[in-house]
């Protein structure tokens, strides 16, 4: 196992900035999420990794050394593909030991067993002499996984390998590869758009958007701080609302609703709550109710502030539901929200 | 509703009927008169008398010497000009499919030969060899007998100017089989630590198999009915004649040099058979080792 270090990794295509000074260390036997929209440049970046892209500037270190001229299949490293990319000729069998036949070490009885091993694993067994076509999608992703994990690669790379697996199976795998990973130790870089995904798998998480590093931290800490109104607003389900809001004389008004003090200059920002921060109430900032959403305990309501901004309020099942089209009022439950410059889209740290 | 049924019926018929026409007036027709026709002596002169020949003709055709070259010669060729135009074309076509600056051009270069027709390849090729002022005696090589005089070089000169014309429609091929090729399953190959060498001949070559063996058949039957060089550049007068005469040039000549009609139909029967046999061998031996995608 290994360490992975993006320095400064720059990628262009033509005038294209798909990846921008990406700088990122993960560690030795970590699970790091890289998350963000498409074509936030995520598949790119584990993509110099592989090396099937290279960086048009900057570099890659895997165990702290530079593999900018090492071709992919000496990398060492292995990597499940969104769309499993299994060899349609082979069999699962061959397709699970086809990264054994290319080291130099030529044990046929050895890498038969690790095979078997290996499909053991995965509960592939009973399908080793079937080919790629006869089996179910599900199958087909353990097989890729399986073709990932049997040689004990320096680090394991995972492009969305769930994305095309329906809901229910969606959870399942998701919780046997974070057990695999667990249990292997293995340095992983996945990535998908699904930040519920992310939340739920990676020891860590790095944020990009438009080819840039958000922010890196663990799933809590980019839940309860983040850096930007970016960050606030992917993570999390639904991501936190941001109500536009100024502030004059240290007082933050949101659709001209004294909500609250915060000393500073005069300035216009985004006040970051979370749905459950927000409540329904008699008396407070004018909104009226687009949506109603019942979840079984909670019921989320979509509404509407004066000048466009939408929010979402979740409150619990047994409260009374706003009527559609009706007006309704809201109160912020928290104390503290997080504030965000509207112009930089930066955290506005305040003080104490 | 009986009746609508009726016209619709009748409105199919009327729209296939042209296709149908053409169908029957040049194909079908012909191809049955063949077998007739093979059954009689047929005089050079119009308005003589046939004569009932049976299938006794046949058999005299097929176990002639002149025919017995000429299957050979056909052999010969098509084992020249597949293998070498089928691997060739496949070269080709990887390595113009490389991510290479200017690549364009090299493509369409390499696709130029199969939009030229063999009478134009012919004469290149006649200008190149021609003993007398020829580019290959300009740059002093002029072998006794000329090239396409040799019993020994001119069926291999042939196949040369087959595979050169081959080779653009096998390249065209290939190239549009290469870019349709699953990406990701090639990139894996590379990441699971396969060599770009080990990768061309387990993972690309089987997932080509299908367009592979769609070439080697079309390939073997056009080179089976090869004519256009035997025509152009050898003709019934050159020395090495017995020794190129391919099967459709032996059916023109029944028919033109040597006029017995009967003889040219028993021969183009013999070329069928021997068509149809190569082509259901190729389905029933290489098909199995084509791998139809997932």
């Amino acid at each position: 196992m290994a360490a992975v270090t993006f320095e400064a990794v720059t990628k262009k295509f033509g005038d294209v900035v798909v990846l921008d000074g990406f700088d990122l260390t993960v560690h030795d036997g970590e699970f790091l999420v890289l998350l963000g929209p498409s074509g936030c440049g995520k598949t790119t970046a584990l993509r110099t990794v592989a090396g099937l892209e290279s960086p048009t500037s900057g570099r890659v270190l895997i165990d702290a050394k530079a593999v900018d001229d090492i071709p992919p299949q000496k990398r060492d490293v292995a990597m499940v593909f969104q769309s499993y990319a299994l060899y349609p000729h082979m069999t699962v069998a061959k397709n699970i030991g086809y990264p054994l036949r290319h080291r130099r070490s030529n044990d046929q009885h050895g890498d038969e067993a690790r095979v078997r091993e290996v499909a053991e694993l995965l509960g592939l067994t009973p399908y080793l002499g079937r080919k790629p076509r006869d089996l179910s999608g599900g199958q087909r992703q353990r097989v890729a996984l399986a073709r990932a994990i049997v040689r004990d690669p320096k680090v394991f790379l995972m492009d969305e390998p769930l994305s095309n697996l329906d809901a229910s199976l969606r959870t399942q795998t998701r919780g046997e590869i974070v057990q695999l990973q667990r249990n292997l130790g293995a340095t992983t870089i996945y990535v998908t758009h699904d930040q519920v995904e992310a939340m739920t798998m990676g020891h860590r998480i790095a944020v990009l958007s438009d080819g840039r590093l958000q922010q890196v931290g663990t799933p809590e800490e980019l839940y309860e701080d983040p850096i930007n109104s970016f960050v606030a607003s992917f993570i999390g389900n639904p991501g936190m609302n941001l109500l536009p809001a100024h502030r004059r004389d240290n007082v933050i008004c949101i659709s001209d609703v004294a909500a609250m003090q915060v000393d500073g200059h005069d300035c216009d920002l985004h006040v970051g709550v979370r749905a459950e921060q927000l409540a329904l109430v008699g008396d407070g900032i004018p909104a009226s109710c687009l949506a109603v959403e019942a979840l079984g305990s909670e019921v989320q309501v979509l509404v509407e502030l004066a000048g466009g901004a939408k929010a979402i309020v979740r409150q619990p099942s047994t409260s009374p539901r706003p009527t559609l089209g009706g007006r309704v009022s809201l109160a912020l439950t928290t104390p503290q929200p997080l504030l965000f410059d509207m112009v930089t889209t930066e955290r506005i740290r305040v003080p104490g | 509703m009986r009746h609508h049924k009726l016209r619709e019926a009748a409105a199919a018929y009327a729209l296939i009927l042209p296709a149908l026409l053409l169908f029957g007036v040049f194909m079908l027709y012909p191809f049955v008169r063949n077998f007739d026709l093979a059954l009689y002596r047929v005089s050079p002169y119009p308005g003589l008398p046939v004569h009932w020949a049976g299938l006794a003709q046949f058999t005299s055709v097929i176990t002639s010497s002149a025919f017995v070259h000429s299957l050979i010669s056909t052999l010969l060729y098509t084992l020249m000009v597949v293998p070498v135009g089928v691997g060739l074309g496949l070269l080709l076509a990887v390595a113009a499919h490389q991510k290479l600056r200017g690549i364009g051009v090299y493509r369409v270069i390499f696709s130029t030969t199969a939009v030229s027709s063999v009478a134009v390849s012919a004469l290149i090729f006649g200008t190149f060899l021609n003993p007398v002022n020829g580019v290959l005696p300009s740059l002093g090589f002029s072998p006794n007998p000329p090239i396409l005089q040799s019993p020994t070089y001119a069926l291999p000169a042939m196949a040369i100017i087959g595979i050169w014309q081959f080779i653009g429609l096998s390249f065209i091929l290939f190239s549009a089989a290469l870019q349709s090729l699953p990406e990701e399953v090639l990139e894996a190959s590379l990441v699971d630590g396969a060599t770009p060498v080990r990768r061309f001949w387990g993972v690309t070559v089987p997932l080509l198999s299908p367009m592979i063996f769609y070439v080697v058949a079309i390939g073997t039957i056009s080179a089976l009915y090869t004519f256009g060089q035997m025509d152009l550049l050898i003709g019934p007068g050159a020395s090495s004649y017995t020794h190129t005469e391919t099967l459709s040039y032996f059916i023109y000549q029944a028919v033109t040099i040597n006029p017995n009609q009967g003889v040219a139909a028993c021969a183009a029967i013999a070329l069928f058979v021997l068509t149809a046999l190569i082509t259901f061998a190729q389905f029933r031996f290489l098909e199995k080792r084509v791998h139809y995608g997932a």
